[in-house]
This record gives structure tokens, sequence and C-alpha cells, in this order.
């Protein structure tokens, strides 16, 4: 099992039995920008409005969660996010760069996972992975050395040689997360990850996710499986009908709205109400922030 | 519960769906062949009802549908007419000659008068009588021959013969010929030929049945069946239903007859024309129904139990090579069924090899349907033969299929069941293609379908024309050009395929390149260049082997090549730039993600092209390539403003001003100084004053209009971006910058232009051209000089400095280095000048736009133009 090293800090009373992340946000030196900074992002069709006004920023080495229903905006918000869409207004910015306008280097830093990949019909796995690393700009021994480990741990290698087009939906989405970080991206965006993975499947990848961010990277994904976000997340952001109703950790998410509430009560509290709840603190991890024992939250 | 439906109940709902299916994707192509604009006020998240058939579109498809059938009616006549003539004429076993029924009559009366006016030998006018008579006879015979494809002597010892036989035998020496009247689009009786010869049409009939049932067979399990090759057959879901699997076979073989429309718009018209030509007019409408189905029963039956057959003894990569096959057999035996029937010498194949066939081989399923005309009492076994072939056939099927998926519908257990390789292949091959091109090249070798639709239908296409049409293979022997413009044609089309569809075939595929750290657009870029790379060896290959046909080269044949070759490579990216405009990315259905209108606009240029290979001055031919060229710039210009909002369904890219935006400026300025010229045709102003105020008029309506398609499109800081204004960050004094600037770059061109004139003595063609623009000169009337002369000085500077330097100049700077853009409207410019001053007006171009690139105001070229003209034209009227 992964040791955690932001566990390391506290003390027994403030620890969360099933996630030890949750009880902290990252300690973040004051002059490092944050690696995803979402100022007022804005996306509008005509009249309808698809994301409002989101305001976010995820310091390195964190694992953040945008929960919400169906067409709350996640996966606009991603789409911007990954330059595939212009924001209306705002800006969304990964490592200083602008998403939209210096897409083409950002993608050198971000590792993407959709929600439903589909691949070429007539090429095989291992093939897939050797054109997504050819496009990289890696050579093929290159990403022969880098694919072999991530094949195994994910149980991929027997099937490298199908068609990927045969493939089921888990293996799918196994073969697209490998993709996603053949290159070993500073930033991995997943899109609900593990929607269609077996158990076993689910907990390689969060044992997976975990190790990453363990290294420093960065993962911000998108999930409405509340149970997930709670194990898994420093923070967790919760969108609704295109708006940021709450964002931060489990603790101060608590203390916002409900005292000794699980995440899925305080989900349903947030999204139930036709107005956001504006945040408290304002959205960015509180910088130098040290853990003050007793200072955790009040209850687990 | 309710009970599970009845059989019958079942083939209906299958048929019904499938009638509901091609309803449905016909009407969405029809509504996409009207602009789909992105609708920036439409919300998309909300789901909105797939477009249904509205009355127009119903009307619409009924329109098209009557149009399949008419033209169905239309070639199925004109073959059995050929053929009917063509069995007619057969063996001469009567020594009558034969003449049309007409002439015959005239013969019969010409031969009463003349006897008449034999007994009452004496009479007063005899001989004048007998005079008009024979001169009638010869009219007659005269326009009995018309038709015929004879030239001058040979008509003329035909006629003598005709009239040798009149005096000798009379009348009788003649007989009608059926003939029915070849190219008419409808159906006729004259046509069937006499008792003796009509098992013989029937055999040939038999054949092209056989043929065209076949062809229709294989076409449906080809690369139009999107069905067979998926992963999800939908066979598997209608095998979740509480039907029994027989049922489900039946009722997929009826609606393979029924809901096909190779049935209603191949078949029917056919048997229709053929009936009706054989005595059963009217009759044969629900009789050609019937024989219709039943050879959509065939081709239907034979489908369904292949479909099955292949997904049960093959892995799906190998029934797609499968499908490959099957598309080229289809599309060959249409080649050859629609060749046989347009095609003289093969009537005449026919006439000449039906007797030797046995009359038992009519008698095979795919052919009886052509003994229901027997009229000889065939037709009632027939139509026995044709209800038992059916039945059995059907019935046979049904079981057959039944029996193969006795355990289960598909092979493998698993759909993961691979292997691991032995040994890590690290590099197959050195010099292996990497990264996009190398995708592309193993998906084509891989998917056959792909590789057959877009490499080989080409050749087959023009194989087939060369081989049926033997007038166009002389031809191309004969002139080079011909073989120039096939070579760019065959080009063109495989470019239709594959570098029009450069975005399209990406449809799911498109998420992963952009998550790659390149643009988008680099990515296109480099799959056109492969596309151009393979076209452009099938138009050398094609050119190659023409020159091996055509001994005789010349220099022209030279240019004629290098123009085909140029222009098949340009046209790889104006097939991929309008392909990707015209793609709507976000449309997940594959047959409505290109804009129909848009490929036909393709088409129309790239025959625009072709027909300037034909022109005979090199100068036109030049202007061409540059004019194609800046085209493929411009379309490239706007894929790459538009690819960063490819997936975003209301968003544009920002307004500014685009390469594209001048070259239709340019053009519309000259059509409309063409027509104001013809308008002022008719009024009393003298010649000059025309010139002047259609040019000024055009110019004006130009400027006027583009200037308001920008500001309605909102381009940012107008006024400065075309120049007619400084810009907001100009230093102050600009003005007076762009008039120094004028004024030296105006004093070189004008310099360059007067050493031109003189220097031209000393070259001989440039002698000659400036001779002959010097007799126009001085057939001029010193009236038009002085209006030509407002012209050159005043109106000519202002516009086309707009056009020229504002729109063209500022469109490809945008996306090209100085020196390009400089090049590039200094180019445009000299093309649309007479040959004579291309050069100097060249160096005017590149000395305007250097001046508008240094202070930013259309001011400084305009000045530069005006100060040219002037002294040019001082030199030359003086």
């Amino acid at each position: 099992m992964p040791v955690f090293p932001a566990a390391l800090h506290l003390t027994k009373r403030g620890r969360s039995p099933i996630n030890p992340n949750m009880n902290e946000p990252i300690a973040e030196a004051a002059h490092v920008p944050p690696l995803v900074e979402i100022r007022g992002l804005t996306k509008q069709y005509g009249e309808f409005v698809a994301a409002s006004d989101i305001r976010l920023s995820v310091p390195r080495g964190e694992l953040f969660a945008l929960l919400g229903p169906n067409g709350a905006g996640k996966t606009t918000t991603i789409r911007m996010l990954m330059g595939i869409l212009k924001p209306t207004s705002g800006s969304a910015q990964i490592d200083g760069l602008d998403c939209f306008a210096d897409r083409v280097e950002v993608k050198r830093r971000v590792g993407y996972l959709p929600d439903e990949p589909i691949f070429y019909d007539h090429l095989r796995g291992r093939e897939i992975l050797r054109f997504v690393g050819e496009m990289h700009g890696f050579d093929a021994r290159e990403i022969d050395a880098r694919a072999k480990p991530l094949l195994e741990r994910f149980e991929l290698a027997d099937a490298t040689e199908e068609y990927a087009v045969n493939y089921s939906k888990g293996m799918k989405k196994k073969l697209a997360l490998i993709c996603a970080v053949l290159h070993d991206p500073l930033l991995l965006i997943f899109d609900e990850p593990t929607n269609g993975l077996d158990p076993y499947a689910t907990r390689t990848l969060h044992e997976f996710v975990r190790e990453k961010v363990a290294a420093g990277k960065t993962v911000f994904f998108s999930t409405h499986l509340l149970d997930q976000a709670e194990k898994l997340c420093h923070r967790i952001g919760i969108v609704y009908k295109g708006r940021m109703a709450a964002v931060g950790t489990l603790a101060e998410l608590r203390a916002k709205v409900a005292q000794n509430s699980s995440l899925e009560e305080i989900f349903f509290s947030v999204t139930s109400e036709s107005a956001a709840i504006p945040s408290a603190a304002p959205a960015q991890a509180p910088s130098g922030a040290k853990p003050v024992p007793g200072a955790g939250p009040a209850g687990n | 519960m309710p009970n599970p439906p009845g059989a019958l109940r079942v083939m209906w709902l299958l048929a019904c769906t499938a009638v509901r299916k091609i309803a449905n994707r016909t009407s969405g192509n029809l509504n996409k062949a009207f602009n789909k604009r992105k609708k920036p006020d439409a919300p998309p998240e909300k789901r909105q009802a797939t477009p249904r058939k509205k009355a127009v579109s119903v009307l619409l498809m009924l329109f098209v549908g009557a149009m399949f059938m008419f033209n169905g009616v239309n070639l199925s006549s004109q073959f059995v007419r050929r053929l009917g003539n063509e069995f007619n004429r057969g063996e001469e076993t009567d020594k009558r000659i034969a003449v049309r029924a007409w002439t015959l009559r005239q013969l019969h009366k010409t031969e009463g008068a003349l006897k008449a006016l034999d007994a009452s030998e004496g009479a007063p006018d005899n001989l004048a009588q007998v005079e008009k008579w024979r001169k009638h006879l010869r009219e007659s015979f005269e326009y009995d021959l018309r038709e015929s494809r004879l030239d001058g002597s040979e008509r003329e010892a035909m006629i003598s013969e005709r009239i040798q036989t009149f005096d000798r035998t009379g009348a009788a020496g003649f007989r009608v010929e059926k003939r029915a009247m070849e190219g008419l689009p409808v159906p006729t009786t004259d046509a069937w030929p006499d008792r003796e010869r009509v098992p013989g049409m029937l055999m040939a009939l038999g054949a092209i049945m056989a043929l065209m049932v076949l062809s229709v067979l294989f076409m449906s399990l080809g690369s139009g069946n999107q069905d067979l090759g998926k992963v999800e057959w939908s066979m598997e879901w209608l095998f979740t239903f509480p039907v029994p699997s027989r049922v489900i076979f039946l009722a997929k073989v009826f609606e393979y007859t029924l809901a096909n429309p190779f049935t209603w718009f191949l078949f029917f018209p056919f048997f229709f024309v053929l009936q009706f030509s054989a005595g059963f007019l009217w009759w044969s409408v629900p009789l050609a129904a019937c024989a219709a189905l039943y050879a959509g029963l065939l081709a239907g039956a034979a489908r369904v139990f292949l479909e099955t057959f292949l997904r049960k003894t093959f892995a799906l990569n190998r029934v797609k090579n499968f499908q490959a096959v099957f598309t080229l057999l289809g599309i060959l035996l249409f080649f050859v069924v629609i060749g046989a029937s347009s095609s003289q010498r093969a009537a005449a194949f026919a006439v000449r090899t039906v007797p030797e066939v046995p009359a038992a081989a009519l008698w095979n399923p795919l052919s009886v349907p052509a003994l229901l005309c027997d009229g000889a009492g065939l037709a009632w076994p027939a139509a026995g033969a044709m209800l038992l072939y059916g039945a059995a056939l059907a019935g046979g099927v049904v079981y057959a299929c039944e029996w193969l998926v006795r355990d289960g519908l598909t092979i493998t257990a698993g759909v993961y069941a691979g292997k691991r390789s032995a040994a890590t292949p690290v590099e197959r091959g050195a010099g292996r293609m990497r990264g996009i091109v190398g995708k592309e090249l193993r998906l084509l070798f891989r998917d056959r379908n792909f590789l057959v639709q877009t490499l080989i239908v080409p050749l087959l296409l023009i194989g087939f024309n060369l081989f049926m049409n033997s007038g166009l293979m002389e031809q191309v022997g004969a002139h080079f050009r011909h073989a120039a413009a096939l070579a760019f044609g065959l080009g063109a089309y495989v470019l239709m395929f594959s570098a029009f569809q450069v975005l399209s075939v990406e449809s799911s595929g498109l998420w992963m390149l952009y998550t790659f750290p390149r643009s988008l657009e680099r990515i296109l870029f480099e799959k056109t260049v492969l596309w151009c790379g393979f076209a452009m060896l099938y138009a050398v290959s094609a050119l190659l082997g023409f020159a091996l046909v055509n001994p005789a080269l010349d220099a022209s044949a030279i240019s004629d090549a290098v123009m085909a070759v140029v222009g098949v490579g340009i046209y790889a990216f104006i097939a991929a730039g309008i392909g990707i405009l015209a793609t709507d990315a976000l449309e997940t259905e594959a047959q409505r993600k290109i804009r129909p209108d848009m490929m036909y606009l393709y088409m129309l240029l790239a025959s625009l092209y072709g027909f300037a290979i034909y022109s005979p001055s090199l100068w036109a031919k030049l202007a061409q390539l540059v004019l194609s060229g800046l085209l493929a710039f411009a379309l490239w210009q706007k894929v790459r403003d538009h690819t960063p909002y490819l997936l975003d369904p209301t968003q544009e890219p920002p307004p500014r001003i685009a390469l594209a935006d001048g070259l239709i400026a340019v053009l519309a300025f000259f059509v409309l100084q063409g027509l104001a010229m013809i308008g002022l045709h008719f009024s009393d102003l003298p010649p000059g004053a025309q010139l002047l105020f259609a040019f000024v008029l055009a110019g004006l309506l130009v400027a006027l209009f583009t200037l308001y398609a920008f500001w309605r499109h909102g381009v940012p800081d107008l006024l400065a971006a075309v120049g007619l204004r400084a810009a907001q960050d100009a230093p102050a004094g600009s003005y007076l910058r762009a008039v120094k600037w004028g004024l030296v770059c105006g004093t070189c061109a004008a310099l360059f232009g007067a050493f031109y004139l003189y220097g031209m003595e000393w070259f001989e063609p440039l002698r000659a051209l400036k001779r002959e623009a010097l007799a126009l000169d001085k057939g001029m009337d010193p009236g038009v000089k002085g209006w030509f002369a407002i012209l050159a000085v005043c109106a000519a500077p202002l516009f086309e400095e707009y056009i020229f330097r504002g729109l063209v100049f500022r469109g490809l700077r945008r996306s090209t280095t100085p020196l390009l853009a400089v090049l590039g409207s200094a180019g445009v410019f000299a093309l649309i000048h007479p040959p004579l001053s291309v050069v100097p007006v060249f160096v005017l171009g590149v000395a305007a736009a250097v001046s508008f690139e240094a202070s930013g105001l259309l001011l400084a070229p305009i000045l530069t133009h005006a100060l040219y003209n002037a002294v040019v034209v001082w030199l030359n009227f003086t």
C-alpha cells in the first residue's frame, strides 16, 4: 500500500479513516503558481449557458475531482481545458499557458482519457500505442519501453495483437489510459475514468492514480461516483447547472454546508438548490496553510 | 404477457423498419444539401429531435424516386430498341430490300402512277408527269436513307441500286423494314423482333438479367453494406426477440427483397420496358412488378445466406476483405451491364453468339423471367418455374441459415482471445513510416474496402470507359492533350474519395488527434500530402502509359503533361481544403458528415481546370495554374482559421480579411465590369466613356459590398485593416510618409516601365507584341484615348489597389512572409493584364505592395500606380 506523505503530518484525531488526503489540502509554497488556473470561465451557446464563471485552481500534486450531475458542465469544462472549445469569456491556464491559444504546448503537459474512447477500426492495440507515442515524438524503442510496464500492470499485454475495435469496453478504457500516460505528462485529465471498469481494474486505477500523485503529478478527473471522490481526492469541486456550486476539501465542504454529513448529503444539498452557494473561501488552495493539530474537522 | 408476433407480422415489421431507415437516410442527405450553418442562437445542449420528414422532403423524395425510375425506363428502352433493331437486321434471308413503311407506300403509289402513265402514252404532258414521279421516287429513297451514316458517294450508290431494283421488279422488290427509332426514352412494340428471332432476343436479355442480378447481389454485399463488417451485428439484436430464427431469416429475405431500392429502380423499369415492348402493353406494370420482386428475391436470399455464412465462418477482418472483393465484382459487373446495354458493338456481338447457346440455358433461375415475354406459349411454364425457384431458394436459404446458427450466432468465444507476440518487435523494417502518415498507410492497406474505393475504382472507371468507348482510345492516342486531360481527371477522381475525406474519415478517432501536441491543421496537412503523392503517382503513370502509345510528342505535350501533374498536386490541397470546410465534425452519422453540394463544387472546379488544359495559349495555362495555387492557399488559410473551432457547435473563428475574400473580389470585379459594359452598350455614351463608367461602377460596387460584408461580420478595425485609414498604433505623420513612399515606389516602377518600353525593341517576340499594341492604339480615336487616360490615371489605381493590395495582399500577408505576400499579390495583378505588359505590371505590383507594407495606407500604392500609369500612358500616346 503506497504511503501518503501528506498523511504523515496528521495527528490521529484528524485522520479520516477512508481518505487520509481529505483532511488537508496540499501545502503549496507561496510562490509556486498552481498548475491549473481557471478564472471566470464561461461558455455560452447563444442564449444557453453551459458553463458560467467557473473559478478553480489546482496546485501541483493534487488529486482534484469534479463532481456533478449529468449536463452540469463537467465535460464542457474539460473540453475547454483541452483546447477543444474556446471559452466565451474568462481564461483557463495550464502551467501558465493559455489552454486555447497555446493548446499545442499544453498538450505536451497533459494526458487525456475520454469517457468513451473509440479507436480506429483496423489498428491493433500495440499499433495504436505506437501511433500515439510517435505523435508525441518518441521513437519505437522508447515507446515499447514505456508501454510494456503499463500493459503488464493493466493486464492488457495479451490483447495487444487484437484489433482495438474488438476490445470490450473496459479494455478500451485501459488502452486509452495507457495512451494518456505514455508521455508521462504533468497533468492527467480523466473523464469518468472508472466507467466501465471491473472492480479489479478500478482498484488498479486508484492505486495508479495515487502513485502518480505521490510522484508529484497532478490529476484532475470528473466523476459522478461520490465514494470514489470521497476516497481518493484532496479536493472536490461540485458543479451544478454550469456553475461552481462548491469547492474545497471535504472538511471545508462540511464546514460550509452541514456538519457531520457525508459527501453524498453535501452533494444533494448543494445541487438541489437552483442558485449555487458562493464558496465561502476563495477557490484557491490555501497557500501556506499548515495543518494545525486539532484544527481538523470536528468529527470523522 | 402478449403473444409473440407471428411470422407474417415479423416480416412486415422488418420491411417497414428498413424502408423507414432508407427514408431517414435519404431525407437526411437532402436536408444536408441545404445550408446547415452554425446557428449561434440555437442551444445545442438541449436534445433536439433529429429532423423528421417534413411534407417538403417527402415530395422531394418522391421526385427523386421518379427521376430514378425515369432514368431506368430511359436506359432500358434504348437498350431494348437497339437490341431489337439489331436482331431484326439479323440474317437477311429475305432478299428484298428493306425500306420504311412510308417509303413502301410511296413506292406503291409511284408504281401505280407510272403504270397508268405507261398506259396513256400519248397524253400531252405525259413526259412531264413521268419526270415528276421519277423525281418523287428518288426523293423517297433519299428520305429513306436520310439517317444512315453513309457519306455522299456510298449513298448515291445505294440510291441508284434501289432505283434499278424498282425499275426491274417494281414495289415487289421491297419490304417493310421493322425498325424502331433509336434514342427515344420510351418503350415501343416496334422494337420487338419477328417471331423467328424472338428466342435469340430473349437469350440476350436473359444474359443481361443474370449479370444484373449478380451485380446487385455483389454491390449490396460490398462496401455499401455498413452492417456486415461491424462488431455488433444487427442480427444479434434481432435474435433477442421472442421469435424463432427461421422466421427472422425469412423476414430478412423479405426485407431485402421488398425494401431494396435496386428492386424498384433497376429491375422494375427494365422488366416493364421489356414486357411492354413484347406486347403486354400496360399489363406489364403488374407483371414487371412480379418479375422485379422475383429478381429481388434472388438477390436478397443469396445476400442473407452469404451474410450469415461469412459471419459464421470467418473473423471480422476477413469478412471485410471479402467485402472489398464483392465491391470490385459488383462494380465490374455493373459496368459490364451498362456497357453492354449502351454499345452498338455489344448488340452485334449478341446477335452473332446467341444462336450457339442452347435454349435450355435460358431456364436458369437468373434468366427465366425473360421467358415471360415469349409469345409461343412458354410464358406460363416460365411463370411456374419462377414460383418454384423463388420458393425453393427462399426456403432453402432460410433452412440453411437456421442450420448455420444452430450452435450460436458468432464463432469466437471471447473478443480478446489474442496471443502474446513472441518477441517485442522493435522496428520491423528500416524506415517504416511514422506518425500520421504511417497510420494512414497502415489503415489504407488493412481496410480493403477503403483501398478498393479509393485506389482501384478510379482505375476501373477509366479503364472501362477506354475499353467500351473505342473512339476514346483513338483520340487519346492521337492527341496528347486528351491524354493529359484524362490523367488529370484520373488524379482528381482519386482525390475526391481520399483527400476530400481527410477530416471526415477521422470521425471517431478525432478525439485522439486532439490530445497530441500538434495542431490539427498540421496533421490534416500531412495526410493531404500523402494523398497528393498517390494521386500524382496515378497521373504520372497514366501519362507515361499514354506517352508510350503516342509516338508524336512535342513541346506542347510537355506543357500539357506538366499542367496535368502540377494540377493534380494543387487540387489535392483544394480537395482537402473544401472537404475539411464542408465536414461537420460533430455529426456522427457517416452519410451526413459532408455537405454534398461541396462535392459538386469540387467537381466543377476540377472540370474548369481540365478545360484549361485544352486552352491553346501558354499564357492562359499559366494563369490557371497561378489562380488554382492561390485558391488552394486561400482554402487552407480558411482551414487554419476554422480548425480550432471544429468541435464547437456555435462559435465561429473571429472574422478577419482572408485571401479568399480577395480572390472573390477580383472575380466579381471582372464579372461586374463585363456586365456593366453590356449594360452601358445600349446607352449613348462614347465607347471610351462606357469603358470608364463600367470600370468605376464595378469597382465601386465591389469596394462597397466588400466593406459592408466585412463590417457586418465584425472585422475589427476595418478601415485600418484595409488600409483606408492609419492603424491605431501608427506613428504620427503616416499620411506624409505614405505620400513619400508612394512617390518613391511609383518613380521606380515608372522608370522600369519606361526602360521596358524602349528595351522591348531588342527582343523579337516583345517587339511583335508591341507593334500589335501600337497598331491598336493608332486605331483608337483620340476621344477614347482621353477617356482611357482618365481611367488609367485616376480610376484604375483607386479600385485596383483596394482590391489587390487592400484585400489580396492583406489576406496573404496574414498567413505568410511579407516576401511571398508581395510576390503573390503582384502575380495575380500581373495575370489580369495582357501579355505585353506582364513584366512591368508585375514590377508595379511589387512596388505598390512594398509601399503599402511600409506605410500601411492605401494612399501609397494608389500614388505608385497612378504615377506609373501616367508615365506609361504619356509615353505610349505621344
